[in-house]
């Protein structure tokens, strides 16, 4: 039943099995109904043990999910908050007291268009999503503004691959050049380094490898390298 | 059977062709083609939507269609308010709430069956997006004269007869019940609309089998 389609491409409004809600954990593009399992997207079908089940495809646009590291605009200031733009239907909440030590005196000082790294902490898909610029022990670690350097869009497979520890790409590109980046999985990725052409090459790196195993990579990224200098 | 203008059977239908995921600045995007009838569809979505159109349960699903020469904008209005409508039916749209879907449809060559073109590239530009989808749908067109049926007619052939009717069906997958929509233009009778109901539910086996296709092909670029 389940097992068969495992691995196999499925179109949307598709039953895949019944629903035992001991043993299934139901994750992106599945939905329950009528006590079935229905994909509402077209992907791969995958199973991770034990119990998690979800539909592997690749979009652009992102739906927020608590916990998960974002790159949001400032797009307003309202009271004590600032409404910044990640990319989804309802543009974020970051309040003045998600940073590190803020306090009703401590207020942070950024403006509107000013890009930020934070981390969801609250979203149910009708309410503004919530997020604050500091890990759960209340430090910055990498959150909070970025300041400089030049922030493109990619799809959202593309990022949650660069999100992986010890990504190729990068580590190549890490023993040539030197840059700082910054991922989110809203499909945004932010760099910064010594000079635009440095910036650039970065990121046609970035974008020309998606999909891409090392060695084709390599290739490209190389070719890159030769037309620049 | 006797050939038509284009050599096909009556129950033939034209080669469909399809590239998806070309315009960049779109979630999802498809340039379809049944023939030589061809459109571009791009969806934007779910994203911000303006207060007075906000739905709190359920997303918003907006539609602009535009023609080659934009000269019949009744034409337009018309095929937008028939689109929403199906559009509305197959997206799920309580699992995106206070959102607007956007779909843009342009027509780059209208050489008959225009509305089943448009409904199917809207499928795959949706499928492309990674919308939610409640349900698939597929049209078909079916141009009736004397007795016979021909399915998907070009425009030479609508031209040529002068006492005809069209029938186009929006079906779901289901076997029973399968109409989602229909829109007839000119005097049909049961028996014949029921034929055409029939031939449709074995031609959207073949449009189905098309779309998973080129969506799984996709799937790997």
């Amino acid at each position: 039943m389940n097992s068969e389609l495992i691995g196999t491409f499925v179109l949307p409004d598709e039953k895949l099995g019944e629903m035992n809600s001991n043993s299934m954990k139901v994750g992106n593009g599945l939905v329950i109904s009528n006590g079935s399992l229905v994909s509402s997207k077209c992907g791969i079908l995958r199973f991770k043990n034990p119990d998690k089940y979800w539909i592997d495809n690749n979009q652009k646009r992102y739906t927020p999910i608590v916990g998960q590291p974002v790159i949001g605009f400032i797009t307003q200031k309202v009271g004590t908050e600032y409404l910044v733009d990640l990319g989804t239907n309802i543009p974020a909440v970051l309040s003045f007291f998600g940073f590190p030590g803020a306090t009703k005196k401590n207020r942070p000082q950024l403006k509107i268009n000013d890009t930020v790294y934070a981390r969801i902490i609250a979203s149910n898909g009708t309410e503004e999503p919530q997020i604050v610029c500091m890990d759960k022990n209340e430090r910055a670690s990498g959150f909070g503004q970025l300041e400089g350097g030049y922030c493109f869009k990619c799809s959202l497979n593309l990022s949650r691959k660069f999100l992986q520890p010890r990504n190729k790409i990068l580590s190549y590109l890490g023993k040539k050049l030197k840059f700082e980046i910054a991922v989110g999985v809203n499909g945004r990725i932010w760099i910064n380094s010594g000079s635009v052409q440095d910036t650039i090459l970065i990121t046609n790196a970035i974008q020309r490898t998606e999909g891409l195993t090392e060695k084709p990579a390599r290739k490209v990224i190389n070719m890159l390298f030769d037309n620049m200098m | 059977m006797t050939k038509r203008i284009d050599n096909r059977n009556p129950n033939q239908m034209r080669p469909l062709s399809s590239i998806l995921g070309e315009n960049e600045n779109s979630d999802g995007s498809v340039i379809y083609s049944q023939g030589k009838t061809k459109v571009l569809v791009g969806v934007h979505g779910p994203k911000e939507v303006n207060t007075f159109k906000e739905q709190y349960d359920k997303a918003t699903v907006s539609v602009v269609v535009k023609t080659e020469q934009r000269d019949d904008l009744r034409k337009e209005k018309t095929l937008e308010k028939d689109l929403k409508g199906i559009l509305e039916y197959m997206i799920f749209t309580e699992r995106s709430p206070r959102s607007e879907i956007i779909i843009t449809a342009h027509i780059l060559n209208d050489d008959g069956s225009l509305f089943s073109t448009l409904v199917n590239a809207c499928v795959l530009a949706l499928c492309d997006a990674g919308i939610e989808i409640r349900s698939l749908v597929y049209s078909i067109t079916f141009l009736i004269t004397e007795n016979k049926i021909l399915i998907d007619p070009i425009e030479n052939e609508i031209a040529k007869i002068s006492n005809h009717s069209r029938v186009s069906l929006v079906l779901s997958k289901d076997n029973e019940d399968s109409i989602v929509f229909s829109k007839c233009i000119g005097l049909t009778s049961l028996e014949i609309y029921d034929k055409c109901l029939e031939i449709g539910n074995v031609a959207k086996l073949s449009i189905r089998k098309f779309m998973k296709q080129s969506l799984k092909k996709n799937q790997n670029k």
